[in-house]
């Protein structure tokens, strides 16, 4: 069975773009556009890796990365950010029990890289 | 005024407090637009890529989006030179470093670049002293400034580089804002073509250049400022039509000091941004409407 990826970012081109690019790779995908939906995603479907904008038009990603930690300790979430590297940002995502730190404009074979990281980890 | 009244601060210190806070609420704006703009460039470049499968080897597809692709990482390097220059506490890393070696070395660098009408006098009288300081950043701020005294050395001229230890007065600290008085001085001045008192009071100004349209994205001084306040420094920048220009930078050496190279470990070193306090009331005052909204965001 494929493994199942939550993409959660308010921007529908990047939600598009990631289920296009992780389908044809084999991965089956859902997405959210904000918190609420993303919680509820994850109450019902059963989800291997969780990619995160850093930024919801209705909530702080980092606020809700440590409410889904919570729920989820052992889900790995890569966080996606429109802010380049933030060494600040960095470290606060990786305190909050982050898996991964991707820039939304890195070549998307290296967000591959790192779902494959964080999902070998996490099985 | 009583004995105990707090002394209201110098002009001079008003008008560094008032260029700090402006170049605060640039940066800030810089930080939303290219956060925004990374959201648009996303797509961009990840659509050339999907594209780029879609079509086989050496194709005109490919190449159209070879050509996206190529545009759009453009974009991104200016953005994310926009945010280095605003924010360089993004990519903060600071170490012992010999200052004035790497300020050497840095000169050492680019005095090629020079060109044979234009002279370099280099004078680093510092007593040795390791700084915590973050060594890329201290390369882009010199390399700024070399720069910048070459374009107005452009038709000849000299250009002269200081590096320093200086025990400031407890006025002029207080001028500078500065929290010690024994500093690290660097100076680099020119007798080139100056700069008009309007050129001067947007110097700083973020993609602000007197140059051709490509030879420079203004941003240099930004880099600069942000650079030197980050560290917990000051800048200063004094120029006149045909007579020159002269950059001050003081660093408070107790506050970077290596901490084995003094007996009694300061506070905090470095400016570095805070999380906003919570439940406080902050009134802004700008006239800019887009800037008070990325503020109050």
């Amino acid at each position: 069975m494929s493994q199942r990826i939550l993409v959660v970012d308010d921007e529908a081109p990047i939600r598009e773009l990631l289920s296009s690019y992780f389908q044809k790779r084999g991965y089956t995908v859902s997405a959210a556009s904000n918190g609420s939906e993303a919680m509820r995603c994850l109450d019902e479907l059963s989800i291997d890796v969780m990619i995160l904008d850093i930024a919801l038009a209705d909530a702080d990603g980092l606020e809700l990365l440590e409410s889904i930690k919570m729920d989820h300790p052992k889900l790995p979430v890569i966080i996606l950010t429109g802010m380049g590297f933030d060494g600040e940002l960095l470290k606060e995502a990786l305190e909050k029990k982050a898996s991964g730190y991707v820039s939304k404009t890195l070549p998307l074979d290296q967000l591959l890289m790192e779902v494959r990281r964080v999902s070998n980890q996490a099985g | 005024m009583s004995p105990t009244a707090p002394s209201r601060p110098s002009p001079r210190r008003r008008d560094f407090f008032d260029r700090d806070e402006r170049l605060a609420s640039l940066g800030l704006l810089a930080g939303h637009l290219a956060h925004d703009f990374n959201n648009l460039l996303a797509p961009i470049l990840g659509y050339s890529t999907l594209i780029k499968e879609e079509f086989p080897p050496d194709s005109t597809g490919q190449h159209f989006a070879a050509s996206l692709e190529t545009s759009a990482r453009r974009a991104e390097k200016v953005l994310d030179q926009t945010m280095l220059a605003t924010r360089p506490q993004r990519r903060f890393t600071p170490q012992e470093v010999a200052f004035d070696r790497l300020i050497e070395s840095e000169i050492s660098a680019w005095r090629s670049e020079l060109p044979g009408t234009c002279g370099l006098e280099v004078t680093t009288e510092l007593d040795s002293c390791s700084l915590v300081a973050d060594e890329r950043h201290w390369r882009i701020v010199i390399r700024n400034l070399l720069n910048n005294s070459r374009y107005g050395c452009a038709t000849g001229g000299h250009i002269k580089v200081g590096l320093h230890n200086t025990a400031l007065s407890c006025k002029e600290a207080d001028d500078l804002g500065l929290p010690a008085s024994d500093v690290i001085c660097l100076q680099v001045s020119d007798d080139g073509f100056g700069m008009t008192a309007e050129t001067l009071a947007r110097a700083y100004e973020p993609f602000f250049t007197t140059r051709a349209k490509g030879a420079a994205q203004g941003l240099g001084l930004t880099a600069c400022h942000s650079i030197t306040y980050l560290h917990g420094g000051q800048i200063e920048l004094l120029s006149a039509p045909e007579e020159g220009t002269k950059v001050t930078i003081w660093l408070p050496v107790k506050y970077l000091a290596s901490r084995k190279n003094i007996s009694e470990s300061p506070s905090p070193p470095l400016r570095q941004s805070t999380s906003t306090p919570r439940h406080k009331r902050i009134l802004l005052v700008d006239d800019d409407p887009l800037v008070r909204e990325v503020i109050k965001s």
